[in-house]
């Protein structure tokens, strides 16, 4: 089976993945791919304590995770990968992993961050990785959790004039 | 005197400071914060100076409402910054009344680590089943 989401949300693992996204899409493994968490003993076991019992997880950087993934290493799981921005799916793709499409959760707000969704605030960098993405032909879809309206980021982007 | 900051989801928090302070009259070094729209750095900050300020050289409880959510991980990243004998911090997580209720009637007269242990007991007391 393929992966079934790549999600970009900072908050990593928390509520509405392990609850939202687990429950409705029965996930059994979550992949976090991040470079920070993944060389820092402490965020690795804080990020870790989030998981329920029902999942596991397991924290790549993000050459790591590529590997991982172009060798197949989720095949029979039911995954979820999981990073906090942008610039790591776009790195991934770089890389060569073949997504069809990125659900964009939650990324708030923070200084020279725009608004776009009231839980989805980019800055000027963050809307060229997406871009990026888009134009790599990557659907873009922002729900934060399952039952919340989708929204097209390309779309947004083009109303927003972005 | 051991302070107290609430950290929650939504509206969770305003909602346990009013309630509390309905029972037991306004509390001195007592905080909430919500985690509603701010970002992670954000909120990491707003809760340190929160809790910078409510601490005391007794001590100062980050109590938040689940475990394993992005307000326990901030929690936790605050109180590992706070580290030191001047601000002793601890983390208690499923906060409700009856906890509260324990918390503030005793923060004067035990210390940090007893307090937490008897403000979880409570908690755990609280919760019963009829059938």
């Amino acid at each position: 089976m393929p992966i079934l989401l790549y999600r970009v949300d900072e908050r990593l693992i928390h509520g509405q993945v392990v609850v939202g996204w687990g429950n409705s899409l029965k996930i059994d493994l979550i992949g976090l791919i991040n470079d920070q968490v993944a060389q820092n003993p402490w965020e690795r076991e804080l990020y870790l304590a989030c998981v329920p019992p029902e999942m596991k997880a397991t924290i790549f950087s993000v050459d790591e995770g590529v590997a991982k993934i172009l060798q197949n290493g989720f095949e029979g799981k039911r995954a979820v990968i999981l990073v906090d921005s942008p610039l790591d799916i776009l790195r991934m793709v770089e890389k060569g992993v073949k997504i069809n499409s990125v659900n964009v959760g939650g990324v708030h707000s923070k200084i020279g961050r725009k608004k776009i969704l009231p839980y989805l605030f980019l800055s000027q960098e963050e809307i060229s990785a997406f871009k990026k993405i888009i134009s790599a032909g990557i659907k873009c879809e922002c729900r934060d959790v399952p039952l919340a309206e989708k929204h097209d980021l390309g779309s947004l982007f083009d109303k927003l004039r972005l | 005197m051991i302070g107290c900051v609430i950290l929650t989801h939504g509206d969770l928090c305003f909602g346990l400071k009013g309630t509390l302070e309905g029972i037991m009259g306004k509390q001195e070094g007592f905080s909430v914060i919500s985690n509603v729209g701010l970002g992670k750095e954000e909120l990491i900050s707003a809760l340190q100076k929160k809790v910078e300020q409510e601490a005391s050289s007794d001590g100062v409880v980050i109590f938040v409402d689940m475990f394993g959510t992005s307000c326990w991980q901030t929690a936790k990243k605050v109180a590992s910054r706070m580290s030191g004998d001047k601000h002793k911090t601890a983390v208690i997580t499923g906060v409700n009344l009856p906890m509260l209720v324990k918390f503030f009637t005793l923060r004067e007269s035990v210390t940090l680590s007893q307090l937490v242990f008897l403000v979880k007991q409570e908690g755990e007391k609280g919760i019963r089943t009829e059938s």
